[in-house]
């Protein structure tokens, strides 16, 4: 692992640790010593003889060693010596704690960029700016100045933000602990993708935990993190999801929050759990930390509340979360053990006056269940309620039953002390249903995740060589869209099913084309200015004869010029008719942190008014095209139903595979969209009746 | 001495350039070239002396520049429009006359720039065809031509200028209408007697301005990137829309200005992310630091302008509606347009242009 140094040191300097207590370098320099790091400590100041009885020196070059690791809490504008010293000690990492770089302005991007280039000349690995540092508690490791230490625990926290990462770091020490935490700062050497390849390699963590605004290079952390959930999973909270969040992003760290399909995309394809707020990022940490994972579904609940339980069952059929059919032989050794009244059935209701006992023997039951792979324990505290010894019962049963267990104690000053209890204890407790039903979802999530095959895309036959030439052209001619016909023969060159057609400058060359063609035919207005074509009136449809074309090609050419005076018009693609189908929507969207997305959605209303569309990452294979075409919530119209055929789903598969291949093989298509992409019945095939390709402006 | 009247009967056609372009073709023939416009519309000041500052530029590029006070006797000021109005004595032909005495003084060729359009300096005597009539010489037309029209205002030109109509020159076509121009429009003049004289093609170069230019026509105060003022702006873009979509929508167009509030810094970060020249703040808004560091990062100025996004806009339309020949390299892709695509040997010779044995 390439982050030793950083995350186990064996010696630390701290440059700028002040004689007196207080600012930030006297901070750190007193954390690491009340952690009891390990190693020698040396502070660095050259006004100091010695930092809280300990003798100091006036540089990096006087310390008696080469520290593994150098805290630097200076000013910004004297940074750059200090890593220079660093690199030419040979000091292998360093955390830059100083604010003043890429976050303040011009001067700050210059700072910046000096010491990134100072250290990598040396192979010097930097943590920072601007951030609050790194705690790793199971090395003594404390080199921050958050001024808390937490726990050993088995969560790794990695934040962007570190003014949230104090808030994290005050609730673990109420909870479980951690088992690393990086403040992140402005990324400008190690970024979250080099964490958490190190994370993963930390036997101590259990799962990674994470607030991003942004993420540095997202096709490394795509990779990274699909490789890290095989063994880790990961949580994620991504800030910046609405059009004022993003706007905020870009304020506070001079990046693009990126778009929030691009983020969900790259997730999904990564694997990671993505936590909607802060509480469900904890939650969801809390139960992979104390949990299995469980190896199945099906859900039982023990609860001494039937409300609860009803808003637990509902919150479960929200997630997906299967409820378990208990086995007779279960409902039988409940009956033996719980009061007549009882529900016997999940959920099992113990009723109000259920004492620790009695959830004991409950959770123990259901557990051996073989249809029960995970339990959620609830409880209100009721007058005959005992949630101390119940927490302490259940934790008991808990860990006897070896199945995911979660709880919630629903309530505050009651149940409050109960809840740290079963935390600390390793059963997760919520103070919501919702909450640890999310919690759980995303543990069964994770489990379909990690055991995920790898996917290698698909290989077609495709002339590049023509889609090449096409491009290169158009950008000579300083096109940003490439024309209409030559956007049908790259559909061509790539597999995809395009009409026969050809754009007519003339009314002659229109009346050629559709000779050559055979009637009937469409008319389209061509012109890269217009881009819905049918807004305008600019689609004429089902042209039977010469007569209606002429007459058809006026119509369409006044219309244009009408509307759009100031568009560049080519004339009009004459094409062939397509065959009615159900019309769906191929596009891409290239995002710049993670590169090309593939879009579908169904056409007309369904994207444009209920924005049901769904994205992947490029490039994708086949069954993951057909998933993408499943998760549409209008999918069940293209299975077909009342007495409509089933669509041609894998015409439509095969298109999206195709798509992706294309803009992943050519990075200079910045736009494309197959508006309609026609669909027959089953095994009849799909036509992009219509496709605009865009390269943008050269 | 031969008399070159270039004229148009739109404004915004091209003039300057193809006269930059012929003048060039001229000296390279080994003509002693002058240059003269006797109505500018853009006041500047060279020498003590108010002049027209694309006519200062081509005259302060001749070999033998002629004086600056005859290049351009008529200056539309505001105070030529109030006199002229009041009926107080302006410059008028009596002047332009002098004036061009003076530049055609021992030359073999003059190159005249008539007014933007043919209406233009009517009221001063000295209209395209007022001219033609005061010097002398025969007519070059610059038009920009559309496929959605029949070339009318060409053959209404031609029917006011009689035999002295050299020819048309077809500029700033763009690349859609480019055949429909070269296989129709063309032919059709033709069989109307009248000579079209190759078609150049829009570049974007030639109407690009400099970060610079668009600075002086707003005012304002540059944040960041002051070693970029003289790269080129070749169009500009709104920005009022969401992250994403803008993205997508400032991809389509390379080297712009981009128009968007201080407080927007979710569209200049996306502008950033594209090819952009400058991004013009609206409502003296200051922008964040972190988006400036970004943009000092990439060398891509931020301009402060008071004006607010609509006020901007106007602006810059009307300075991207004229095209200057001041930037870089600008001249030369002219003249090299110029020379690849018309034959210039039949132009000088319909214009009445001797060469040198």
């Amino acid at each position: 692992m390439g982050l030793d140094s950083l995350l186990s040191p064996r010696s630390i300097a701290v440059v700028g640790a002040g004689r007196e207590p207080g600012g930030v370098g006297r901070s750190v320099f007193d954390s690491l010593l009340s952690a009891r790091f390990p190693g020698p400590v040396w502070p660095v100041n050259p006004r100091a003889d010695e930092v809280a009885g300990h003798p100091c020196f006036a540089d990096i070059a006087s310390l008696p060693g080469v520290p593994d690791l150098v805290v630097i809490a200076v000013p910004a504008r004297v940074v750059p010596p200090v890593i220079e010293a660093c690199g030419a000690a040979g000091v292998p990492s360093a955390i830059v704690l100083s604010a003043g770089f890429k976050e303040a302005g011009a001067a700050g991007v210059a700072l910046e960029r000096a010491i990134v280039k100072e250290a990598s000349e040396h192979g010097l690995r930097l943590l920072g700016p601007n951030c609050l540092g790194l705690i790793v508690p199971g090395h003594h490791l404390n080199a921050s100045f958050a001024g808390v230490m937490p726990s050993e625990g088995s969560i790794a926290v990695i934040t962007q933000s570190g003014a949230l990462g104090t808030a994290i770091l005050d609730w673990a020490r109420s909870r479980g602990g951690l088992s690393g935490f990086v403040s992140l700062g402005n990324r400008a050497d190690l970024s979250e993708s080099d964490f958490v390849d190190a994370f993963n390699a930390d036997p101590a963590t259990r799962v990674i935990a994470g607030y991003l605004e942004s993420i540095v290079d997202g096709p490394r952390f795509v990779r990274t993190a699909r490789e890290c959930v095989r063994t880790t999973p990961i949580v994620l909270l991504k800030a910046g999801a609405s059009e004022a969040g993003a706007r905020a992003v870009s304020s506070h760290t001079g990046s693009l929050a990126g778009s929030d399909a691009a983020y969900e995309a790259a997730f999904a394809a990564a694997g990671v759990l993505r936590a909607r707020d802060t509480e469900e990022l904890f939650g969801m940490s809390e139960a992979f930390a104390h949990q299995p994972v469980p190896c199945g579904t099906g859900l039982a609940i023990v609860t001494n509340a039937g409300g609860p339980a009803v808003m637990a069952t509902d919150a479960c059929a929200r997630a997906g979360v299967a409820l378990a059919s208990l086995m007779p032989e279960t409902v039988d050794a409940l009956r033996a053990v719980l009061p007549p009244a009882s529900a016997l059935y999940n959920p099992v209701d113990l009723l109000g006056d259920a004492g620790p006992e009695m959830y004991a023997d409950a959770v123990r039951i259901v557990s051996r269940d073989p249809g029960v792979h995970s339990v959620l324990v609830l409880l209100t505290p009721q007058a005959p309620t005992l949630p101390m010894e119940t927490a302490n019962a259940v934790l008991a049963a808990a860990e006897a039953s070896k199945i995911t267990t979660l709880a919630c104690f629903m309530g505050e000053i009651a149940v409050d002390e109960a809840r740290r209890v079963l935390t600390r204890g390793g059963v997760p407790a919520f103070r919501y249903p919702e909450r640890a039903i999310d919690a759980l979802a995303g543990m069964e999530r994770y489990r379909t995740l990690s055991a995920r095959p790898a996917v290698e895309p698909p290989a077609i036959d495709a002339d590049r060589a023509t889609v090449t030439v096409i491009l290169k052209e158009a950008r000579e001619a300083h096109r940003p869209f490439v024309l209409e016909e030559h956007a049908s023969d790259i559909a061509r060159a790539y597999g995809i099913p395009v009409p026969r057609g050809a754009v007519a400058a003339d009314r002659a060359a229109a009346l050629a084309a559709a000779h050559d063609i055979g009637y009937p035919v469409a008319l389209k207005i061509a012109s890269p200015d217009i881009l819905h074509k049918s807004d305008i009136g600019g689609i004429i449809l089902a042209i039977e004869d010469d007569a209606t074309l002429l007459r058809a090609w006026d119509t369409v050419l006044d219309r244009a010029h009408r509307r759009m005076p100031d568009a560049a018009i080519w004339g009009a693609m004459v094409q062939q008719m397509v065959p009615p189908g159900r019309e769906v929507i191929v596009g891409i969207e290239r995002d710049p942190t993670f590169g090309p997305l593939v879009m579908f959605g169904l056409g007309g209303i369904y994207v444009e008014l209920l924005k049901d569309v769904t994205f992947r990452l490029a490039p994708l294979d086949h069954a993951e095209a057909l998933r993408m075409i499943e998760s549409i919530h209008a999918a069940g119209l293209l299975r077909g139903m009342r007495g409509a055929k089933p669509a041609d789903v894998d015409a439509v598969a095969d298109v999206l595979v195709r798509v992706s291949l294309l803009v992943m093989d050519f990075p200079e298509i910045v736009e494309l969209d197959i508006n309609p992409l026609v669909v027959a019945d089953r095994g009849l095939g799909a036509v992009a009746a219509d496709i605009r390709i865009g390269i943008g402006g050269s | 001495m031969q008399t070159i009247i270039v004229a148009s009967t739109r404004r915004y056609s091209g003039k300057t350039g193809v006269c930059v372009a012929l003048i060039d073709e001229l000296i390279r023939r080994g003509l002693d070239v002058g240059y003269f416009k006797p109505y500018g519309g853009m006041p500047t000041e060279v020498d003590g002396v108010v002049t027209d500052r694309d006519a200062a530029f081509i005259n302060g590029w001749l070999k033998r520049p002629a004086p600056v006070a005859s290049v351009c006797p008529i200056v539309r000021t505001r105070s030529y429009v109030e006199d002229l109005l009041a009926g107080d004595p302006v410059p008028g032909v009596a002047e332009v006359t002098a004036a061009f005495d003076v530049v055609s003084k021992d030359r073999d060729v003059v190159v005249v720039e008539a007014p933007s359009d043919l209406e233009q300096g009517a009221g001063s005597g000295v209209s395209a065809t007022q001219l033609l009539a005061l010097l002398g010489g025969r007519v070059l037309l610059v038009e920009t031509a559309s496929a959605a029209e029949p070339p009318d205002r060409v053959l209404h030109a031609a029917s006011l200028l009689g035999s002295a109509l050299a020819g048309v020159i077809h500029n700033r076509v763009v690349d859609a209408e480019r055949p429909m121009i070269t296989t129709r429009v063309v032919p059709f003049l033709a069989s109307r007697g009248i000579t079209s004289f190759g078609v150049l093609q829009h570049d974007p170069l030639l109407s690009s301005v400099t970060v610079r230019e668009i600075i002086d026509e707003l005012g304002g105060t540059v944040l960041c990137g002051e070693d970029h003022l003289d790269d080129l702006v070749e169009s500009f873009m709104v920005g009022a829309m969401g992250q994403e979509k803008a993205l997508r929508f400032f991809r389509r167009k390379a080297r712009k200005a981009v128009v968007t509030g201080g407080d927007r810094a979710d569209v200049q970060m996306a502008a950033l992310e594209t090819s952009t020249s400058v991004l013009v703040l609206t409502g003296n808004q200051s922008p964040s630091p972190a988006v400036m560091g970004r943009a000092c990062d990439l060398g891509v100025p931020m301009v402060l302008v008071d004006s607010d996004t609509l006020g901007a806009v106007e602006h810059l339309d009307l300075l991207f509606g004229h095209v200057r020949l001041h930037g870089p390299g600008k001249a030369d892709r002219m003249r090299q347009m110029f020379s690849e695509q018309v034959p210039v040997d039949a132009l000088l010779g319909a214009l009445g242009v001797t060469q040198p044995a």
